[in-house]
């Protein structure tokens, strides 16, 4: 028994990770929960790219995380969950089913976020420089961006690859606008870009940093980094080519 | 600037929908974001102020944060990524990129480490924020540990 019980809390850990919460959270989740089912002691170790957990008795698991994503919606549902069940323990198979329905949640469909990003590419694009003629321009790329990353995301393509080739397809309509004179192609593409932003991946890292998890740190710090210098890399590809071809860009 | 606001505040709505976040608590995170840029564009009326305002801006973000958190009782990241998004100095990159394809090599390293230290002054706004303010929000996680 008590190994199923770990192993369950483990999933719950397991899912909060690969969503983007804070090492110390899936930690202190972890321990509350193992608390929760009379599990100690119990250790946990915690890391972007794996999990290990020590139990009672000797036992221990490992997961190694290959696929990461951002969904808070999942980070805060299994925080919500370790919260309710702390306060009520509810029968191992019951809170087996909220995890469940936990993991797969998603507030908004597939076909509302490519409408999100076009919106908040549009909108950003205004703090970027851009003028009102340049939101529907910026929110057809963000559209574009989102469609193209989601259509990846379900394939064998690296993820890096995939952002780069998010990051050419951003690029596309501020090309095509560019000869025209009334566009800012510059707020155009950099709204576009903006939808690809690793913010969540930053905003954790900093705040693994000071909660003194050096490893989830500086891992988390060099995968946004990979990330920015993958778009970065498929927004000037297409650039490259067409300043080359002689393109005019102000 | 009012307008600036309010158009950081529905980016930061339309980037909280993008990440999954619950309308419920998303105007929150709306508040947050115009609150923070608006401090951050008054910071910037000052001569020299430089990257001051982007520190300035990822304080109030966490600061803010924080509390919403303490409030709701949700996980303080929900707040801060929609709101710090409007922060992030893309359109500096995309003018170091564009310098250095232009064969301006000076000017794209200008904007290339402006926006690295742009950066590092919105991470050093939310640590900031985030030490300073945990231990006063939450002192029974910091005192009575061992």
């Amino acid at each position: 028994m008590p190994l199923d019980a770990l192993e369950v809390i483990v999933e719950a850990g397991l899912a909060m990770l690969t969503s983007g919460a804070e090492v110390a959270r899936v930690e202190d989740t972890m321990a509350r929960l193992a608390n929760a089912y009379h599990i100690a002691p119990v250790d946990v170790v915690a890391m972007p790219t794996a999990l290990f957990v020590a139990g009672p008795d000797g036992q221990s698991l490992v997961k190694r995380i290959q696929h990461r994503s951002v969904n808070l919606a999942v980070v805060a549902e299994i925080n919500q969950i370790s919260r309710d069940v702390a306060k009520n323990p509810v029968p191992l198979a019951e809170f087996r089913q909220r995890l469940e329905a936990a993991r797969q949640l998603a507030v908004y469909p597939p076909w509302a976020t490519i409408v999100f990003a076009a919106i908040a590419a549009g909108l950003i694009s205004q703090l970027m420089g851009g003028h009102l003629v340049d939101v529907l321009p910026a929110a057809v790329s963000g559209a574009l961006t989102q469609m193209t990353r989601r259509g990846i995301s379900h394939t064998q393509i690296p993820a890096n690859l995939g952002d780069m080739m998010a990051a050419v397809v951003a690029t596309l309509p501020a090309l095509f606008l560019a000869r025209f004179g009334e566009f800012q192609p510059g707020a155009i593409l950099v709204g576009g870009i903006m939808v690809l932003t690793p913010g969540l991946l930053f905003t954790t890292a900093v705040r693994d940093g000071i909660a003194g998890d050096l490893v989830s740190a500086v891992s988390r710090l060099l995968e946004a980094l990979l990330i920015g210098g993958s778009v970065a890399a498929g927004a000037s590809l297409t650039l490259y080519i067409y300043l080359n071809m002689g393109g005019r860009w102000p | 600037m009012i307008t600036q606001s309010l158009f950081a505040g529905l980016t930061t709505i339309a980037f909280g929908f993008l990440y999954q976040v619950r309308a419920s608590l998303l105007w929150i995170s709306g508040v947050i974001g115009a609150i923070a840029w608006a401090a951050s564009m008054a910071v910037h009326l000052m001569p020299g102020a430089g990257l001051l305002g982007d520190f300035a801006g990822a304080f109030v973000v966490g600061s803010l944060a924080e509390l919403a958190a303490l409030w709701k009782k949700k996980p303080v990241t929900i707040f801060v990524v929609p709101a710090i998004i409007s922060f992030v100095p893309g359109y500096l990159v995309y003018e170091s990129m564009v310098a250095f394809l232009k064969n301006n090599f000076n000017a794209g390293l200008h904007f290339g480490l402006t926006a690295v230290f742009a950066a590092a002054a919105l991470g050093l706004g939310l640590a900031l924020a985030t030490a300073l303010l945990r231990p006063l929000l939450r002192p029974h996680h910091f005192l009575n540990v061992r």
